[in-house]
């Protein structure tokens, strides 16, 4: 059952940073409440205080600055699903945010508090990740930037301060010659935890069936979304086919350090990262 | 052929308005003044000896108004339908983590669930019994004195070793079943106050208000007349609500406090608390001629019922009669043994042990198929039972069979025609598709040995309309609508005319179970008895009022009519009846046929009548991942007459998800008597998104001579033979062969990579 706290609800970002400069240890900040209400309910965090991001609407814009894309943390999966900007600067931002749990959850969950509570299954982060993105966060004393791969730490575990908030996530605009694929393996087709799940970004090669840069970024198969450099490397500039593909592919294997749980083994998760991967590169090679 | 003007017509259900726009409300929604909260303290171990409990610190606590124990039940400390064997509240020991020790009722929910917590419970655990074939063996652990098996059932029919001598091919194996939840939407809750009369009511989810106020006065010790329950239509069952929830730790809340009091489980409660699908192992033993000829079966199945009988016993007994599937088999041999544990508690649910065994057996010819290169639907036409037969369980089939039809509907759906062509539309060239087939009975009603009966009273009123009063409770399956559907027709008037009052102790005679397949039959025949006794006083009374002789008199929509074309209407008549003090309702009743054998020690086997069903699936499979998804369905269905039609065919869609979740994601899983699915998070039902847009559903109308126009039941069958059509086709899909369900993504894909793959 949710305890009694006290409720504060800032107009303005810089007086969120103060309330948080302030009451830093015992408040906690609320964005959508997708993952906090849960929390709240079983009783898991009994806060003194909590946060309610949910005025400061200078952190729900997206905007273009120069070749880059500016997410504010308080951006809904559903916001992001819809702007225009979006679907063409950041197609597998788009593909990751539309496996985000449902409608519902889409509509109130944002991106900083996705980032924030730090799930490794959470379905936005592995597409952030695969583009590099950076997140930056700010605080009474001034603001830092650093690449979300970077920020996250563990299970529910991130560089964040307890008197710093996200205040948005930048990623580079999608460049002719780009593709992405968004792969998620969950016990069902919505409202579903990622079982495993891969994001890939790449820019296509010269030659036929090649790829000059790639970035990809598992999910669910370690305690922090996993950027797989080793994969990277060997898919890059050469020639691939079906039979290549699913050879290198098996690298996957050894990029990711999975556990078992209610929804699946650490053995069938680390074969998932491989069937994944194979999937979505088989899915920009050969089927678009 | 006979015309209707509502029976098999599609009409607006009667209570479709109040649900569609929230006019009705969800019972746990409903408030009174003064209300009281209820909270449960529930068992810290599945097995334990409970050395004490005290309760003065939550009694200290301000706003608690009471804590009840053990110690408060002034009747009988236990309930079950079959057997009492589950206390109100635990005195002695905990058999479940969901057991009740103790009760808080409060001012205020916030405080009733803080006093939980100052309740101290001294435990001594126990070894758990957290499998049922272990807990057979002399030396387990007992859940209950009396040993760990609570009911055994045997059925010897010919003689199994001369069918297995006669037999070309003799498959043999093992399945298991997962356990499944009825996931209701609403969960288990309601409200008991004293009325005006002095009556104490509980107001609750129920299947059943008559033996929930029997139930409940055996609790209390008292009078059940002094007793009213009332069955909220809101909320769903799916058999889960037929046994009590919490309606005796509730009506005793408001017992001793004399207070109105609301008691609803969260859905973790309802998870750890409730009844489940009975997991069950089958081992299964099975011999074909060559050509595809049923000779013998011999059969073990062990069905794990966890703490508490309820309707373990029966559900039991259902998998045995059904786990021959509905074939000529002459040899049989089957042994059921339905087991404590301390893994939850499983009881009644949708389909009611026969979801299990039609799984294994439809698998058992499946593979048998396979070995001797016959078609799916050749050998099922070659050994299915028709009129006339005698059953394996050795009874003759005296009621109508409509498998063989059903059968040859489904050849002929969409599905099975185009199927070449359906599979070959694969997306991914890692994507596989199959088709499977699989066929099922159901047996409706409570069956030979229980006494099952029905009663109704229908009336008319001084506004003209009619009352039809069923006990049986409509929980959204939709019977209000084949009830009002059913008298219309008798009587000849409009269906608006008609109002149905059902689950009600006081305002409608007792019907039995809103379970089993069984109400709609019924009650019908309970209204049809009741209208040939009504009709006949009112066209004479009318007769009388009209001056003329009653032999051409007729109902019209709303009056009574003459040859001649004089008439009355129907409120006319409903006042003169009551100005004269005339009887203007009449009281119909029903009572069940039953099979010419009983077999012994099986409480309702088997039964008579029985519903027939052939399903169809076509699924794609993922041969990277695993995972399967149901592209296509297909049922035809024989539930006899369609009396109404919108009603059954969303019964058949419905049913078919259900089956098709338990085919590929449902189960709660419990490790040591601890659950470890608690909530709709983990435990997976499909979404919209995980189901066919395609669903072909084909009634086919084999008339039923004992039902309301040749009507049977419905609402079970339609979830049984999807499963193991999807499991079928599966196997059709990449030669994976399951003998466990479900069928998760990790499951096949061990599958596909050969672990766990037999045969």
């Amino acid at each position: 059952m949710v305890n009694d706290f006290r409720l504060v609800r800032p107009k303005t970002l810089p007086e969120a940073l103060g309330l948080l400069d302030e009451f830093g240890q015992e408040i906690e900040p609320v964005a959508g409440g997708t993952d906090l209400l849960v929390k709240l309910e079983d009783g898991r965090i009994r806060p003194s205080q909590v946060m309610d991001l949910s005025a400061l609407n200078e952190l729900k814009q997206i905007r273009l600055v120069g070749e880059d894309l500016h997410l504010g943390a308080l951006v809904t999966h559903t916001a992001v699903l819809e702007s225009p900007l979006t679907r063409t600067e950041a197609p597998l931002l788009v593909m990751g945010c539309r496996t985000v749990g449902s409608t519902q959850i889409r509509n109130m969950g944002t991106l900083g508090g996705n980032l924030a509570t730090a799930s490794p299954a959470g379905d936005s982060i592995p597409a952030l990740v695969a583009l590099e993105a950076k997140v930056v966060l700010a605080s009474k004393k001034g603001e830092r930037t650093l690449p979300v791969e970077d920020f996250l730490v563990g299970p529910g575990k991130t560089e964040r301060r307890r008197e710093e908030l996200i205040k948005e996530i930048i990623l580079p605009c999608a460049r002719e010659g780009e593709k992405g694929f968004y792969n998620k393996l969950g016990q069902r087709n919505a409202l579903a935890i990622s079982i495993a799940n891969v994001a890939v970004w790449v820019r296509l090669g010269e030659r036929k069936n090649t790829l000059s840069r790639v970035r990809i970024a598992f999910g669910a198969l370690a305690p922090t979304v996993k950027r797989g450099r080793m994969v990277e490397d060997a898919l890059t500039d050469r020639e691939l086919d079906e039979a290549s593909l699913k050879g290198i592919t098996q690298l996957a294997w050894k990029e990711v350090a999975p556990i078992t749980d209610i929804r699946a083994s650490a053995q069938y998760r680390r074969d998932m990262a491989i069937a994944l991967l194979y999937q979505s590169l088989y899915h920009i090679l050969f089927l678009s | 052929m006979t015309e209707f003007k509502w029976v098999g017509k599609v009409v607006p259900r009667v209570d479709g308005v109040e649900k569609a726009t929230g006019r009705l409300r969800y019972l746990t929604d409903v408030g009174l003044p003064g209300l009281l909260h209820g909270r449960i303290k529930r068992s810290q171990y599945p097995h334990a000896l409970i050395k004490g409990i005290d309760t003065s610190r939550a009694e200290a606590l301000p706003g608690v108004v009471k804590v009840l124990t053990h110690k408060d039940v002034p009747g009988v400390n236990g309930f079950g339908i079959i057997v009492p064997d589950q206390p109100v509240f635990c005195r002695e020991k905990v058999r479940y983590i969901g057991d009740a020790v103790a009760g808080v009722v409060a001012e205020d929910p916030a405080v009733a669930e803080a006093a939980l917590d100052l309740i101290e419970v001294e435990y001594e655990p126990q070894p758990v019994v957290d499998d049922a074939e272990k807990a057979m063996t002399s030396d387990s652990p007992r859940v209950h004195e009396k040993g760990n098996i609570h009911q055994e059932v045997h059925v010897r029919h010919g003689d199994v070793e001369a069918g297995f001598a006669q037999a070309d091919l003799i498959i043999e194996n093992v399945y298991k079943t997962p356990r499944q939840m009825h996931t209701f939407l609403e969960t288990e809750g309601g409200l008991a106050f004293y009325d005006e009369e002095g009556l104490l009511n509980v107001w609750v989810g129920s299947q059943y208000p008559q033996r929930d106020q029997l139930q409940i006065a055996r609790v209390l010790g008292l009078n059940p007349r002094k007793i009213r329950v009332v069955s909220s239509p809101t909320g769903g069952g799916f058999g889960g609500k037929d046994e009590i929830t919490i309606q005796t730790q509730l009506a005793l809340m408001a017992f001793v406090t004399k207070r109105p009091v609301k008691l609803w489980l969260s859905r973790e409660e309802s998870v750890i608390s409730g009844w489940k699908r009975h997991p069950m192992t089958l081992y299964y033993r099975t011999g074909f001629k060559r050509d595809g000829s049923l000779v013998a079966n011999e059969i073990k199945i062990i069905g794990d019922t966890g703490a508490y009988a309820s309707l373990g016993g029966p559900v039991v007994s259902l998998a045995v009669e059904s786990s021959c599937g509905p074939y000529r088999i002459p040899h049989v041999k089957i042994d059921g043994f339905c087991v404590y544990t301390n893994n939850g508690v499983a009881g009644a649910f949708r389909g009611f042990g026969v979801p299990q065994s039609t799984f294994a057996m439809e698998t058992q010819l499946e593979i048998a198929r396979e070995k001797l290169v016959l078609d799916p639907i050749e050998i099922r036409k070659k050994n299915v039972l028709r009129r006339g037969d005698i059953a394996p369980l050795g009874h003759t089939m005296t009621a109508s069979v409509g498998i063989l039809n059903t059968l040859e509907r489904a050849e002929k759906s969409d599905l099975w025609c185009q199927r070449e062509k359906l599979k070959s539309q694969t997306p991914f060239p890692w994507k596989k598709r199959g088709v499977g087939v699989a066929i099922a009975l159901q047996g409706t009603g409570l069956g030979v040995g229980i006494p099952d009966y029905g009663a109704a009273i229908v009336e008319l009123t001084e506004e003209g309309q009619f009352i039809v009063r069923i006990g049986s409770p409509e929980i959204g399956q939709g019977n209000m609508t084949a009830y009002a559907i059913t008298a219309a027709e008798a009587l000849g008037c409009d269906l608006a005319l008609i109002k149905v009052v059902t689950g009600d102790t006081r305002n409608s005679p007792d019907s039995g179970t809103s379970t089993a397949s069984r109400s709609a039959y019924t009650g019908g025949n309970a209204i049809l008895d009741a209208v040939a006794k009504l009709k006949p006083k009112l066209l004479a009374v009318a007769g009388e009022m009209l001056g003329v002789d009653r032999a051409g008199l007729r109902l019209a929509g709303n009056r009574i009519v003459s040859p001649q074309g004089r008439g009355i209407t129907l409120a006319e008549l409903g006042r003169y009846l009551r100005e004269k003090g005339l009887e203007a309702g009449a009281r119909g009743n029903f009572v069940w046929p039953t099979a010419d054998v009983q077999i012994p020690g099986a409480e309702g086997l088997p039964h008579l009548v029985y519903t027939y069903v052939t399903q169809m699936a076509l699924v794609e499979v993922d041969t990277l991942t695993g995972k399967v998804e149901l592209r296509e369905a297909a049922t035809a269905l024989d539930a006899g007459r369609v009396l109404n039609r919108q009603g059954l065919e969303g019964q058949a869609e419905g049913g078919m998800v259900m089956g098709a979740g338990y085919a590929l994601m449902e189960d709660i899983i419990i490790e040591k008597g601890y659950f470890k699915t608690m909530n709709l998070s983990t435990y997976i039902i499909p979404t919209s998104l995980d189901l066919p847009e395609r669903h072909q559903v084909e009634l086919v109308e084999v008339l039923e001579e004992s039902g309301p126009y040749g009507a049977k039941g419905a609402g079970e069958a339609v979830m049984v033979p999807i499963s193991p059509a999807i499991t079928s086709a599966i196997h059709d899909a990449v030669g994976v062969r399951l003998k466990e369900m479900p069928a998760a993504a990790e499951r096949v894909y061990q599958g596909l990579r050969g672990e766990e793959h037999g045969q």
